[in-house]
């Protein structure tokens, strides 16, 4: 205990070299739990790769229609919608193929409860916010897992759903602004809110691994897209389907089920192609940020180990006066344990405010016991090493 | 009497092979409790090596020393600290004082390292015996010197230690002043405590029941 004490001391007493330590401590650990926190991402997402990798043959419908064609004809057949929709339902009806369909939609919202932080972005000539939507139907709901903080999922009735209050799950983000039940410009009416860093990936568009934290999810109401002839809707959810079969005939199925409609003509391309980039990229990110942090972490704990050495220096006259008194080497090294132990500590309770009781709380915890000796282990072997006749003598 | 110290051919060799110094050599001698000596030589001649081995702060290369027939070897740092702190207390030339610790806190750092049962009050008494009751919250850096000689001299006695290891504890002082710590030494030898001192100075050792002269790492009287 005395020790305990005299460290408590030795920290007051070198209130300036104690804070700069306790800095270099607490960027260390925000390091390493900004690493862990994105390796967790990392995990996640590697763990979603993995399950889409189960489906064994996942294929994107790339529309290698004649666009002229397309934009000067066939939008304009009265029944392109019907088709559209038969289309739509035939392959997300299939027994032969499993599918998910999504949709893009960027939503001007004006309600004064919205915070800016949630824009997406704003038109420069009206000066609309527009924030981000996604339409999706149940299969990608299910196809992602997603879990909900608060609320409930769609419903089938949702889905069908035809009156003017869309029910939306909004990103985590919004909870902080909306409740359950609320309704957004009388159009949308809050369901649900996803947990916090809920993700997909659109793999079609850019690969990566995309948050629903600032976004707000409604479902794809058919029988309303179809009363409102919403064939942009339409063109976008078929576009972006993803087509998950074992059976690679299923393709030409799809692609003489489309020619019959007179609707689009297809390329499929396999997802384990774009699969493999996510991997690379995601993985080469996660390196660069690991080399980042290992660097600044080397020159913190270089940092530290200096420091210690130099409190040691500055105070070996006072250490020789307590052997000289009757503490032993290892008295000391205790001493200077704790105050390293207490400073590597302290800043875990900023880490218990970020993250809470969790187990990124827990790691940091253990890092910061790790780092202790770390840090510590250079002092303790000059310390150990320096005859106590050298310890006295600089005392003098 | 018996020998509370007993040091037979004991040889300290410092550094290695071609760097090597011999600061003792075949040193052999025995002081018996409750004696008075004066450890005396010139510079470098190994006076405070043999301090440092008598208490416990080093060990020798050779030899063997029995403190209160107890043989010294190879003890583990742990227990050399122990009798260290039980066995001796120190006053040295420059004081050895903590300087941010108040008087009594200085006083108090043996306890720290003890498993004596012993009443903290110990140093006010010890303070006061000193003629520094009043400086007991003061802190060591505002002292003069010989204050702090005599912070130091109750900071060896608070463990109540069977000797007194004392490196020119007048070094520093003036003569009144050191005159005034030789006198508060021999009455703590006049009380049974065993009492070494280094010194340089005649006068010093003249107030020595024993005088030992050290050259080149040699006894040369006893």
């Amino acid at each position: 205990m005395n020790q305990l004490r005299y460290a408590f001391e030795d920290i007051v007493h070198n209130k300036s070299r104690s804070f700069v330590f306790f800095l270099q401590i607490t960027l260390s650990l925000m390091l390493f739990s900004f690493m862990l926190t994105h390796s967790f991402d990392l995990q996640k997402l590697i763990k979603k790769i993995t399950m889409t990798n189960e489906y064994k043959n996942a294929y994107l419908m790339f529309d290698i229609s004649d666009m002229d064609k397309f934009f000067n004809e066939t939008i304009y057949e009265d029944d392109v919608v019907e088709r559209m929709d038969n289309f739509y339902l035939w392959l997300t009806e299939n027994k032969h193929f499993k599918s998910y369909a999504f949709s893009y939609e960027d939503l001007i919202l004006k309600d004064n409860r919205l915070d800016d932080s949630l824009v997406s972005f704003t038109y420069d000539l009206t000066g609309d916010k527009c924030y981000s939507g996604l339409i999706c139907n149940e299969d990608f709901i299910n196809f992602f897992d997603f879990r909900l903080s608060k609320g409930r999922l769609f419903n089938t009735g949702d889905y069908s759903d035809t009156s003017n209050i869309i029910p939306v799950i909004a990103g985590y983000d919004y909870s902080k602004y909306f409740n359950l039940g609320d309704v957004i410009d009388s159009e949308y009416r809050i369901i649900g809110f996803f947990e916090k860093d809920s993700r997909y990936y659109d793999i079609k568009a850019c690969g990566d691994l995309l948050s629903l934290d600032k976004s707000i999810v409604m479902p794809f109401q058919r029988e309303k897209a179809l009363q409102h002839d919403n064939l942009g809707l339409y063109d976008s959810i078929i576009n972006k389907t993803v087509i998950i079969t074992e059976d690679e005939r299923v393709l030409d199925d799809i692609q003489k089920k489309s020619s019959e409609l007179g609707l689009y003509t297809y390329s499929f391309r396999s997802v384990e192609e774009q699969l493999g980039y996510i991997k690379e990229s995601s993985g080469e990110w996660v390196l660069s940020l690991f080399t980042f942090c290992m660097i600044i972490l080397f020159f913190c704990i270089i940092g530290m180990i200096c420091n210690m050495l130099q409190m040691l220096n500055n105070y070996i006259r006072e250490l020789g006066i307590h052997i000289l008194c009757g503490a032993s080497k290892f008295s000391i090294v205790i001493r200077l344990f704790y105050q390293v132990f207490f400073l590597t500590l302290l800043p875990n309770i900023i880490i218990l405010f970020i993250h809470g009781f969790s187990s990124n709380l827990l790691i940091s915890v253990l890092l910061s016991v790790l780092l202790s000796t770390l840090v510590i282990l250079v002092p303790f072997i000059r310390l150990m090493k320096t005859d106590m006749n050298t310890i006295l003598r600089r005392s003098e | 009497m018996m020998s509370i110290i007993k040091l037979e051919n004991i040889t300290k060799i410092y550094g290695k092979k071609d760097n090597e110094v011999r600061a003792l050599s075949n040193v052999s001698l025995s002081i018996e409790k409750g004696e008075i000596v004066a450890v005396v030589g010139p510079s470098g001649s190994g006076k405070s090596t043999l301090l440092n081995i008598i208490g416990c702060i080093d060990s020798p290369t050779e030899g063997s020393y029995w403190l209160d027939n107890s043989l010294i070897k190879n003890s583990k740092q742990k227990d050399m600290a122990r009798i260290r702190n039980e066995r001796f207390g120190f006053v040295v030339q420059d004081f050895a004082l903590v300087e941010r610790y108040t008087v009594k806190k200085n006083v108090l750092i043996p306890l720290s390292y003890s498993s004596k049962k012993i009443s903290k009050n110990r140093a006010d008494e010890l303070l006061e015996r000193l003629g520094l009751s009043e400086k007991k919250n003061v802190l060591a850096s505002d002292l003069s010197g010989g204050q702090r000689q005599r912070v130091a001299i109750a900071r060896a006695l608070i463990n109540d230690p069977d000797i007194i290891l004392a490196d020119e504890p007048t070094g520093a002082l003036d003569k009144n002043t050191g005159f005034e710590v030789m006198k508060i030494l021999t009455e703590l030898n006049e009380e049974g405590k065993t009492i070494i001192v280094v010194t340089h100075n005649s006068r010093v050792a003249e107030m020595c029941s024993r005088v030992i002269t050290i050259e080149d790492g040699m006894i040369r009287n006893t």
